[in-house]
Formats: C-alpha cells, structure tokens, sequence
C-alpha cells in the first residue's frame, strides 16, 4: 500500500469523499493512500482484514463503475456515512451506503458497506463468471461533487 | 414537543426505535402521507398506507435494532443499522430519510439481501 500520510487533521468526512472520488474514477493509487494496512471490511461480497485482499476486492469493483451521484455524506471525528448510488457497466445502478472508520492517522480502518447484491448473483453474474472480474469496456464519469 | 421541531436526525431514530420495537402506531406519526418510498431494484411506493403495510411486514419478527452510525442536518438523516429476526438473523441496512415540517417525505433503503460466505 501507498505509504502516504495524510494531514492529522484532516476530517473523517474529508477523508471519505476524497477516497470515494478516488476509487470511482479508477484512481486506485490515491485511493490506496487513504487505507490502512490492517483494514476491516464488511461488505454483502467480501469480508476482510488487510489492505491487500481489500483492494482486491475494490478494484474489481472499480473497473465497473461509470459514475457515482452521492446521496448524502456525513461525518464526525471518527466516522463518515456516505450514501450513493454507483452506475456500474454491467449491474446499472446500485444503491449503496458506507460507514468508513477513520484513525488518528487520517486512515480508514473498517469499511462497512451496504448494497443488494442480488444483481450480481443472477445466472452469468456468479462468483465464477463474474463481469466485476474482467476489465470494463465504459471509461468511468465523474459525477461525485455534491453533498 | 411537536415533531415538526424536532431535527431529522431526531425523528429517524425515533422512527425507527419505533418501528423495530413494533409500535407502529407511533411510526406512522412520523410518516407524511405523500411519503415516497425507494427500495432496492424495483420496489418502490407512493402514500403511507402502503408504506405502513410494507412497515408492518419488515417489522414482523424484528427483535432488536443495532445502529451503526446515524447523522443528519436540516433536512435529511442517514442510519445504517443491523436488523436482527427472529430465524433470519441479521440484516445490515441503511435508510436516507427527507424530512420537512417535522414529517419523513422520502425513505431511500438499502440493503444486503443475501450474503457471501467469509
């Protein structure tokens, strides 16, 4: 992982919209900037501890998203709650919230998120044939700004 | 005090607390009667009678609510929570409540429905 650190003071909720940013216009190295090395992840997909298996895990993710329109975003000195929905290539539009855990360090350290993954369990969309697994044809749009 | 003074955040919890715990009848005080609803996929509804019966179906079997994380402004509030039934477990969910004269005008969940296997 990325071994930047960020400002100390830098807000839990700061934090949370730039990460999210990151990752959803495919930007993994700064995204990856943001995570500790011992990350907590929950999530209807994937539960994991370390940087490694999560970014794993959001890359794949990442390759399919097109855009993301946030919903709402909060946060206080130790947590952010976002909610957005995420326009993906092959699965639409998916609904989803996320309750990110930000150390003294400016990092995350748990990753909660919410979303129906039904969409992705449909035949041809298991685990093993899987679109989240091969590379994404759209080029990703920037639609997070507002909160 | 009047619901219309109280914040967003204020009245999602107490909605809810209320709803989990079966008290439906002081969940429904807090719901608009233009409400419009956003579930996952398709299931969307208008009004509160509908709202009200699809409530009472979720509410069915709830034993206890754990909130995650909850805030809110002027306007809105954002609780992630897990729902915890009776032989189903639990089921981690978030709502975005709209709120405006101390009533929930919009109700946007999410859910996991299903779950892999750590």
């Amino acid at each position: 992982m990325a071994n930047h650190h960020h400002s100390l003071a830098a807000a839990p909720l700061d934090v949370a919209l730039a990460f999210t940013k990151a990752w959803s216009t495919h930007d993994l190295a700064t995204a990856a900037s943001y995570v500790a090395d011992d990350i907590v992840f929950d999530g209807p997909l994937q539960q994991s501890t370390g940087a490694k298996a999560y970014f794993e895990g959001l890359a794949k993710l990442s390759e399919q998203v097109t855009g993301l329109l946030l919903i709402a975003a909060y946060g206080d000195a130790d947590k952010a709650l976002m909610m957005y929905d995420l326009s993906t290539t092959s699965f639409g539009i998916l609904s989803c919230a996320k309750c990110l855990t930000i150390g003294p360090d400016g990092k995350i350290h748990r990753d909660k998120l919410v979303f129906d993954s039904v969409k992705m369990r449909q035949p041809g969309h298991g685990p093993a044939a899987s679109p989240v697994l091969a590379p994404a044809a759209t080029p990703a749009a920037q639609v997070l700004g507002q909160h | 005090m009047a619901a219309r003074n109280l914040s967003p955040l204020t009245i999602a919890l107490a909605f809810t607390k209320a709803w989990a715990s079966n008290d439906l009848a002081l969940a429904a005080s807090f719901v608009d009667e233009d409400i419009v609803f956003e579930g996952p996929a398709t299931q969307e509804c208008a009004g509160a009678a509908l709202y009200l019966d699809d409530l009472a179906k979720l509410a069915e079997g709830v034993t206890n609510v754990q909130v995650l994380a909850a805030f809110g402004d002027a306007h809105k509030a954002v609780v992630m929570y897990n729902l915890n039934k009776a032989h189903l477990g639990t089921q981690s969910c978030a709502k975005c409540l709209t709120v405006a004269n101390g009533k929930i005008r919009h109700d946007k969940l999410v859910f996991i429905s299903a779950r892999a296997a750590a």
